[in-house]
């Protein structure tokens, strides 16, 4: 009778001492999956954030406006320079070259031989580079100059008619 | 201003006049001419003052050695483009040679050795820009290579036009902008390349300027 009694109750105790260790195992599993849920859940905040500060980034193109003057004895029409620079832009940076500076002739004087080009801030050094290696515009001898860089139009126009013959 | 110096052009006496006028609208006030028989070392027309330059291009060291002989006396500038390894390596330690022309007959001879060899001698590297633009791809990947290297070193580089007409002129703006374009360094290391290198050069070798 006393046997079946201490049985009984060291099973009892083994029971016991089983459930608070499979609780024990249980928290700490639990702990260890919020942790890396939230370790999760920080790394897609922060890929969030750096995607966002990236797309900032490129939203911010800003306009910049190149005067240009050309020395030759014979004339040269818009088209035909406009042809000659993109050319030139492809052959030196290729085709990428070409479509990040997308170089525009938005303003052209063909008496004076002079112009404004309208690209990008950050590939405005592409397009100076490619305007003074311009040698010839449709087998006229060319030299072209890159007077000025400026921000606005109205103030690349004032610097075009200020420049002397 | 005029503040920049052309170390190289290649042009004949019927378009010198011509070209020098546009060089001074382009803002260049010292040209160092290629001999085409002139009989002045140096000369002052129309505001710029030429200077007589030869580009002695040869392979081997015997003969350079020859053509080297009493040279200073006829020419202010002195350049060598090698076309051997030991012609390179003996305009890199000579005194009478004032630069070292890198393009594509010279690209081969132009190394790692030769970078230290022209760094330890403090001998400036040529450029010629039209040569450059001229040359194919492969070429121009290996000379993008060299220059990158030549800068890493600390060599001092000059570019030049070689221009044989007066279009072909490069303006001081359009070298800053392809170099940087080309190597990302700052722009006033391209302008000492177009000013006080070349100046240096011809203080060293008596021209006023």
């Amino acid at each position: 009778m006393e046997i079946e009694l201490i049985l009984s109750i060291a099973s009892i105790v083994l029971a016991s001492i089983a459930l608070v260790m499979v609780y024990c195992y249980y928290r700490l599993l639990c702990k260890r999956m919020s942790i890396g849920y939230n370790r999760l859940l920080e790394t897609i905040r922060v890929l969030h954030r750096g995607e966002r500060e990236v797309l900032e980034k490129l939203s911010k193109l800003r306009r910049r406006y190149i005067v240009f003057t050309i020395i030759s004895s014979e004339s040269i029409s818009r088209q035909e320079f406009e042809k000659a620079l993109r050319e030139k832009l492809s052959s030196l940076y290729g085709v990428i070259g070409l479509v990040k500076s997308d170089p525009q002739l938005v303003y052209y004087e063909p008496s004076l031989k002079r112009g404004v080009i309208r690209t990008s801030h950050l590939m405005k050094d592409y397009v100076v580079a490619t305007l003074s290696l311009i040698k010839n515009v449709n087998g006229k001898k060319v030299l072209v100059v890159p007077v000025k860089t400026t921000g606005t139009i109205k103030r690349a126009k004032k610097i075009l008619y200020k420049i002397p013959k | 201003m005029s503040s920049f110096i052309d170390f190289w052009i290649d042009a004949d006496t019927s378009v010198l006049e011509e070209l020098v006028d546009y060089a001074r609208m382009l803002g260049y006030y010292i040209l160092c001419v290629e001999d085409k028989g002139f009989e002045w070392k140096v000369i002052k027309k129309k505001g710029v003052r030429l200077v007589k330059r030869i580009t002695i291009v040869e392979d081997s060291e015997k003969s350079l050695k020859e053509r080297l002989r009493g040279i200073k006396v006829d020419y202010p500038v002195v350049v060598v483009k090698p076309t051997g390894i030991q012609s390179a390596r003996l305009a890199a330690r000579d005194g009478r040679v004032d630069a070292i022309v890198l393009d594509s007959e010279s690209i081969h001879y132009i190394d790692k050795t030769q970078a230290s060899m022209m760094k330890r001698s403090g001998k400036p590297l040529e450029v010629p820009i039209n040569s450059f633009v001229k040359s194919s791809r492969r070429v121009k990947a290996m000379i993008y290579r060299r220059l990158y290297l030549f800068y890493q070193y600390g060599v001092p580089v000059i570019y030049s036009s070689c221009a044989r007409d007066w279009n072909k002129l490069v303006h001081p703006k359009g070298v800053v902008s392809l170099i940087k374009t080309l190597i990302s360094i700052d722009y006033r290391n391209v302008l000492l390349s177009l000013s006080d290198i070349p100046r240096e050069v011809l203080v060293r070798n008596g021209v006023r300027v």
